[in-house]
C-alpha cells in the first residue's frame, strides 16, 4: 500500500497551494503516474479521500495522467509503446530494446474554488 | 451562458512538483551527512526471504580492512539487528510498522543513532519489497538489488522499477539454479532491457562461490 504515503504527498502539496490563497476549497488535483513507480490508480484515489477527509481537499477529484513505457529498438530503430515491457522489438523481432518512461510521479496541478470572478492569475 | 457564473470560479495553479520531493530533499540532507563522516552506505533492496541479510553478513566478512554497520527495516522484530549486535557490529533496527518501505526520514534518525566509525561501509536492509522501496532515495551511495534465484529470471518483466534503479544486481542462491531451473542469461538480458550498464553478480552466500568478485567490485566502489 505504498500509494498511501503518495497520496500523503500530493495532499500535503494541494494544502499548501490552498494556503497560499486564503485557504480556499480543492476542487480538483491531477496527478501524473510515473511509468516505474507502479502506482494502483483506485488504491491511490482511496488513500486520498480517507486522508483527505476534514481538509480543504475534501471531496476533490482526482485525475491521474498515466504513461506507458517507451521503447527504442537498437536493430531497427523502430520506437513502440506498451503497458508491459516486451523482450523483443515488434517490428523487426530484435532484443536490442531499450525500455524508458515517465521517471516521476508528479502533482501537475491543483483545481481551487475562488470566491471572485475576476481574481488575477 | 458561460462567464457569468458569479458563484465563483475555479482556478487552475500549474505545480508540477514530484510527489517524492520532500523525501528528496531529506535524502539529499543524508547524502551530506554520510559524506561529512566519509560513510559508504549502500541500500540494499529485494523481496523478503531474497537472501539479504546473509549477503550483508558474507560480504562483512569479504570485505577485509573495513568497518561495517547495518541499518534493518523490517516490518516488525528485531531478529536481524540482533543477528548482526551479537557479532560485534553496530546495527540499528528500524521497524516501519507495517510500512512498506524505508524513506529518507527513517534513514536520518536511524543513522544518527547508529554508532558506526568514520570511513565506515554502512548497509541499509530495507524492507523486502520489489515495489516502492525503489521510490524512495535514502541518500545511499550505491543500490543493489538482490535477487534470490528461486524467485525466477523473468523478474525484470514483472517489477521493472526496481531493475531501472538499481546500481547493481546480485543474483542469490546462485547454487540452487539448477533445482529452481534459473537462467542467468535471461535475468541478464532482461534486466539490461531496463538498465543497460547494470553490473551482476552470481553469489552463493552458503558455498562463497562468487562473492570473491562481487567484494571486489563493491570495495573498489567504495575506494572511488
Amino acid at each position: 500500500m505504498h500509494e498511501l504515503s503518495v497520496a500523503e504527498s500530493a495532499l500535503k502539496i494541494a494544502r499548501r497551494v490552498s494556503a497560499a490563497h486564503g485557504n480556499v476549497k480543492v476542487t480538483g488535483i491531477r496527478l501524473s503516474v510515473g511509468s516505474f513507480d507502479h502506482l494502483d490508480d483506485e488504491a491511490l484515489c482511496f488513500a486520498f479521500e480517507m486522508l483527505a477527509d476534514e481538509t480543504v481537499c475534501r471531496g476533490a477529484a482526482i485525475a491521474i495522467e498515466r504513461h506507458p513505457f517507451k521503447a527504442t529498438c537498437g536493430a531497427c530503430g523502430e520506437k513502440s509503446e506498451s503497458e508491459g515491457i516486451a523482450e523483443v522489438c515488434p517490428a523487426c523481432g530484435s532484443a536490442e530494446l531499450k525500455w524508458e518512461g515517465e521517471e516521476a510521479t508528479r502533482v501537475v496541478s491543483v483545481d481551487l474554488d475562488l470566491p471572485d470572478v475576476n481574481e488575477g492569475v | 451562458m458561460k462567464g457569468y457564473d458569479m458563484a465563483g470560479s475555479e482556478k487552475t495553479v500549474r505545480v508540477l512538483e514530484k510527489v517524492h520531493k520532500a523525501n528528496d530533499l531529506l535524502a539529499e540532507e543524508n547524502r551530506g551527512f554520510f559524506a561529512e563522516r566519509r560513510l559508504f552506505v549502500v541500500n540494499v533492496l529485494g523481496s523478503p526471504g531474497c537472501g539479504k541479510t546473509t549477503l550483508i553478513d558474507a560480504t562483512r566478512r569479504g570485505l577485509e580492512g573495513i568497518a561495517v554497520a547495518v541499518i534493518e527495516g523490517d516490518v516488525a522484530g528485531d531478529v536481524d539487528a540482533r543477528h548482526f549486535a551479537e557479532q560485534g557490529v553496530p546495527a540499528i533496527q528500524i521497524n516501519t510498522g507495517g510500512g512498506c518501505h524505508l524513506d529518507a526520514a527513517m534513514v536520518k534518525q536511524a543513522v544518527a543513532d547508529l554508532a558506526a566509525p568514520d570511513d565506515s561501509a554502512v548497509f541499509i536492509e530495507n524492507v523486502g519489497n520489489l515495489i516502492c522501496t525503489s521510490g524512495f532515495d535514502l541518500g545511499e551511495g550505491l543500490r543493489v538489488l538482490c535477487l534470490s534465484t528461486p524467485e525466477g529470471d523473468d523478474k525484470p518483466l514483472k517489477y521493472p522499477g526496481i531493475f531501472r534503479g538499481a546500481d547493481a544486481l546480485v543474483i542469490t542462491k546462485s547454487e540452487l539454479a539448477e533445482y529452481v531451473g534459473f537462467r542467468f542469461d535471461d535475468v541478464k538480458k532482461r534486466a539490461s532491457l531496463l538498465n543497460e550498464e547494470l553490473p551482476v553478480f552470481e553469489v552463493s552466500a552458503k558455498t562463497g562461490d562468487g562473492m570473491e568478485p562481487w567484494c571486489r567490485w563493491l570495495a573498489a566502489k567504495m575506494r572511488d
